[in-house]
């Protein structure tokens, strides 16, 4: 009987079972794909460095210069390799077509010489390179336009050789555009080649495996070898910051997508039990027992949701492969190797509709047949639907009717209004962080006063010698010549040192600014006051994490033969050099050591000049000094920490229409549910002389209402969610403090009108369907 | 007085697993202004089909039906929604209403709704209040459609249909849910109605009702198979006479 109940059951209610079916494919589908990313994205890091190979604590050592002795004293390390390197100041010694390449420090290995696995765009181990290839970051190509099979050029003094792009690798270890060398991995012949007749490399990477990376750090910040960067896997961690940001997005928009599919089942479930009210009083009226009756829905409830989870499993692996491909082009993460999650996933999508359908049935049995018929209504206290009065409000009526019916049946449409505060939220949230690390106020969170332009040279050796008088003197002939051409500035500069601070007994080398013709209070602080003094300064968390001092201790710095002592007054956050950093109190003249260069010269206008002139100034520039290289703030930024737009963006295109496609998803699918169960009502409206067009008005009307205070919900919490969602991947990179940038065109108009177009072109579309429902249907009405 | 409603060789077929079911046989009739004519036959006759075709609410497969001269079957989508709403009332013999409007609202909808009715809002509300006064129900103006009895809800969808002053009032069986007291008194009301000056075409089975109209016509698989001619009913007295006469002509007719 069960069977033949359900074959005319499913046939006579096609469209509300069908929709129900699109509902459950769709909850299989977000619930698995998301499910199974959020498991990837959390293990990202650490499966893909174990794939790598990555170490457990790596250091970079200049020249011919050795740390064996000090990393066989270390009992605690297990094992080490170490990996000769090859690398050139700037991009001026490859070309491409006779063009210089934009390449940030571009550093050769042999591929023989490897100490990790490198990975291709299909995430393929790289198992060979041919003499005459090369593999080499993404970001590379992209900044320089270059495609696969173009051909690079190394032109060094003595030699010359042609290497053809055999595809970009992905390298766990230099792969973040945050890292400032671009490794390029060539065959060893190549690299023998290039390498031969050279006295001395530029150095060596060691790989090394240690239980106890404090120890060994603390042993080689003691010594006086030239170790440019060490650290352990947190540190390589945290040059993925973007993809860090990123993969915490993939993680907010699966999560959502979850909430979405169970909320979305829940009504769907309501709604078509609903639409069965009578006919189960018809039943219990000729005297079916109720757990026959409620079997009867379970059966035809299993098999649909059997049905859609096991289409949604099918739809649910390319879809969460479609969502983690903007996920990193720098990374492995995968899920191919976790479909037992999809399969669990669908299956307790079966189970929750099936604990829906128990929980919505239970009422069978408190029904008398008649209360059934009634539609679920006892009869004895009916709720007053009506919530306006057409009468005494000034509104036309069709939209009267519009608002009415959402404000009559409430619950029904809040999914619908939250799947669409979910959708702009998500875009606002991605535009809001895409603005805020585009933007040159980025730049304070890097230690970098914000300026119009910049410009950098590369001159650095000559200042070796008096730094401080001659970046000064540097600084004032810029802004006389400013001056002479109607362009009035104010430029400063930074030495740069590698300083070794210590506090007791712990010392740590890092990155030491001094401002010249600036002041250290033009700097922003996370904590504390300015230095004040020459004998004041400001570390960022991470120096002093690393030799345990806080505010108001005294750390030492040694220059030459004196030993400096410095007091503790704040701490600074920067995005350089994974947060490493100390700012000595401007001016300050460290007569023994010699500088590691200096930040080129950053100009602020005083007349606050628009984009146009701007670009016109940064031009003026170019030609004023034809041997700098000139930014603007956002292009300085870039050379600093790589291109971290693009990512970004990537994201924002593919969640973009993500999103757009869901909320049209599920517009389509309730508006269908509503029509379904509004045929008497729409054929009452058409009898009485509505048109077409005002019914499909009204049901447009209503999704344009919902949609409209749905974008004023998400655009005001869009700033705080953001500061939840994004603020604690900032932080992760030290960024303490950060103040989101929101793109009011963007934000306020572009997303909202967009997402209004997209949803309302979706309800106009099903809302047509109401053209087909003629007069005659009129006894469908409830 | 002139036709309202004339119609010539009406044909109406449904196609149901591929077989032909002819409803309408060329039906032809005409209504006058003024006129309140009741279809009456068995069931499946075709009688609300029939209703339905005249009123512009279901397309017809062949002939002709002329609305104040106008051809149906030449009408646009759109301009058979206007001649609903303007000029023809409908009641059903379910009381059909939007249930998230009150009663008032109900009423008033078609009325706010209309181009051509040029009354202001105000007009409009007033309009509606006085003719839910007229019929007895402005005590359940504000009640939801669910708070009130079958008898109050047929007399507010009376009122929904006057509310543009149609020229021609659509019922089908406006009585079948009602009980005898009840559907008396909504007789009544269309009766009165009549007497103003409103055209009114219904189904019925209720000899009863019938009794009250100026026509009846019997209607037989699709045919229409007799006609018989009442006068204006205008005093209760009369009804016990007339209601035995047209008994009598329906058994005449198979009834």
């Amino acid at each position: 009987m069960y069977i033949n109940i359900l074959k005319k059951d499913l046939k006579r209610k096609k469209t509300m079972n069908v929709i129900l079916l699109l509902f459950v494919i769709l909850a299989s589908m977000f619930v698995s794909s998301s499910t199974n990313n959020i498991i990837s994205v959390a293990t990202a890091f650490d499966d893909y460095f174990e794939m790598a190979g990555v170490p457990d604590f790596f250091a970079e050592i200049s020249d011919n210069s050795s740390i064996d002795d000090i990393i066989n004293d270390v009992d605690a390390v297990s094992s080490y390799k170490t990996e000769p390197l090859l690398y050139f100041a700037d991009g001026s010694k490859f070309t491409h077509n006779g063009e210089e390449l934009d390449i940030n420090m571009p550093t050769l290995t042999s591929f023989s010489d490897r100490c990790i696995n490198f990975y291709d765009s299909d995430n393929n181990e790289i198992s060979v390179v041919e003499k005459g290839e090369t593999y080499l970051p993404k970001y590379v190509m992209d900044n320089n336009k270059l495609s696969l099979g173009d051909t690079i050029t190394i032109d060094t003094d003595d030699k010359k050789l042609d290497l053809k792009i055999k595809g970009y690798s992905k390298d766990a270890f230099l792969g973040s555009s945050a890292i400032s060398m671009s490794r390029f991995i060539l065959n060893d012949n190549d690299f023998n080649y290039i390498t031969k007749d050279r006295t001395n490399l530029s150095g060596s990477f060691y790989y090394i495996n240690t239980d106890d990376t404090s120890e060994l750090s603390n042993k080689l910040s003691d010594c006086d070898l030239p170790i440019l960067f060490m650290g352990d896997r947190d540190t390589i961690k945290l040059t993925y910051f973007m993809d860090e940001v990123i993969a915490a997005y993939i993680l907010i928009v699966s999560v959502g997508l979850i909430l979405i599919a169970f909320a979305v089942l829940r009504f769907s479930i309501n709604f078509t039990l609903e639409e069965e009210y009578r006919e189960i009083g018809v039943m219990k009226a000729i005297g079916i027992k109720n757990g026959k009756i409620r079997g009867l829905y379970l059966v035809k409830f299993f098999v649909i949701s059997c049905v859609g989870a096991f289409i949604g499993f099918f739809f649910g692996i390319p879809f969460g492969k479609m969502l983690l491909s903007s996920a990193s082009q720098n990374m492995i993460i995968g899920n191919d190797s976790r479909y037992y999650i999809n399969v669990l996933c669908s299956f307790l999508v079966v189970i929750v509709v099936m604990l829906f359908c128990f929980w919505c049935t239970r009422k069978i049995k408190k029904f008398t047949p008649i209360d059934a018929v009634r539609s679920g209504t006892t009869g004895e206290r009916f709720k007053k639907k009506s919530k306006l009065s057409l009468a005494k409000s000034h509104f036309k009526p069709i939209p009267f009717i519009a608002l009415n019916d959402i404000l009559s049946n409430l619950k029904r449409y809040v999914v619908m209004a939250l799947v669409f505060i979910f959708g702009i939220t998500v875009m606002m949230i991605l535009s809001n962080t895409g603005n805020t690390i585009t933007d040159s106020s980025i730049l304070n969170y890097m230690g970098v006063l914000s300026g119009d332009a910049y410009m950098s040279f590369d001159d650095y050796p000559d200042y070796y010698t008096d730094a401080n008088e001659k970046l000064y003197k540097r600084c004032m002939d810029v802004e006389n010549k400013l001056d002479e051409h109607n362009m009035s500035a104010t430029c400063y500069t930074e030495i740069v040192y590698k300083l070794r601070v210590r506090h007791n007994g712990n010392s740590y080398l890092s990155q030491t600014y001094v401002g010249i013709n600036t002041d250290t209070s033009d700097y922003e602080y996370i904590e504390g006051t300015a230095p004040q003094n020459k004998n004041e300064i400001a570390l960022t968390p991470l120096v002093c994490e690393k030799i345990g001092a806080d505010i108001g201790d005294t750390v030492t710095i040694t220059d030459g033969e004196n030993q400096l002592s410095f007091v503790v007054t704040a701490k600074f956050q920067t995005l350089t050099n994974l947060g490493e950093g100390v700012r000595l109190y401007n001016d300050v003249k460290l007569n023994n050591i010699i500088p590691n260069g200096y930040s080129g010269i950053l100009i602020r206008f005083n007349d606050n000049p628009s984009a146009g002139v701007l670009s016109s100034r940064i031009d003026t520039l170019k030609e004023l000094y034809p041997k700098a290289t000139v930014y603007d703030s956002f292009g300085y930024m870039k050379s600093m920490i790589g291109d971290i737009a693009e990512p970004i963006n990537n994201l924002k295109y593919l969640i973009a229409p993500i999103c757009l496609m869901i909320c049209m998803l599920v517009i389509v699918l309730m508006e269908r549910s509503f029509i379904s169960k509004e045929k008497g009502e729409i054929a009452m409206l058409k009898s009485i002389g509505f048109r077409n067009s005002s019914i499909v008005l009204i049901h447009t009307l209503r999704i344009a209402y919902i949609m409209i205070v749905s974008i004023i919900i998400g655009a005001a919490i869009s700033l705080p969610i953001t500061n939840l969602a994004a603020g604690p991947c900032f932080k992760m990179m030290g960024m303490q403090n950060v103040n989101f940038i929101v793109n009011i065109p963007e934000v306020f108009i572009l997303y909202p009108a967009a997402m209004f177009i997209c949803t309302i072109t979706a309800a106009v579309l099903t809302a047509l369907c109401t053209r087909k429902i003629s007069t005659s249907e009129i006894a469908n009405i409830e | 007085m002139s036709n309202i409603l004339e119609v010539k060789d009406l044909c109406k077929t449904y196609i149901i697993n591929k077989r032909q079911n002819n409803v309408l046989k060329n039906v032809s009739f005409s209504i006058s202004e003024g006129e309140m004519v009741a279809i009456m036959g068995p069931s499946g006759s075709g009688k609300s089909t029939l209703l339905y075709n005249v009123s512009g609410m279901d397309s017809f497969t062949a002939g002709s039906v002329r609305f104040c001269g106008n051809e149906l079957s030449g009408f646009t989508e759109s301009e058979l929604s206007d001649l609903r709403l303007d000029k023809m009332g409908f009641i059903f013999q379910q009381m059909y209403m939007l249930k998230n409007l009150t009663i008032f609202d109900n009423i008033l909808l078609p009325s706010l709704q209309s181009k051509s009715n040029t009354k202001s809002r105000k007009e409009k509300v007033e309009y509606a209040q006085s003719l839910m006064r007229r019929l007895g129900i402005i005590d359940i103006a504000d009640n939801d459609i669910n708070e009130v009895s079958g008898g109050q809800l047929q007399r507010a969808c009376i009122c929904r249909s006057m509310i543009n002053s149609p020229k021609m009032i659509f019922a089908d069986e406006p009585t079948g849910a009602l009980n005898r007291t009840t559907s008396d008194e909504v007789m009544d009301e269309l009766a009165k109605l009549n007497a103003d000056g409103t055209t009114i075409m219904l189904v019925t089975h209720d000899v009863k009702v019938a009794a009250k109209c100026s026509r009846v016509m019997f209607l037989v698989d699709g045919n229409i198979s007799g006609e018989y001619n009442l006068e204006k009913w205008n005093a209760d007295s009369q009804l016990r006479d007339r209601e035995r006469t047209l008994s009598n002509w329906l058994m005449e007719m198979g009834w």
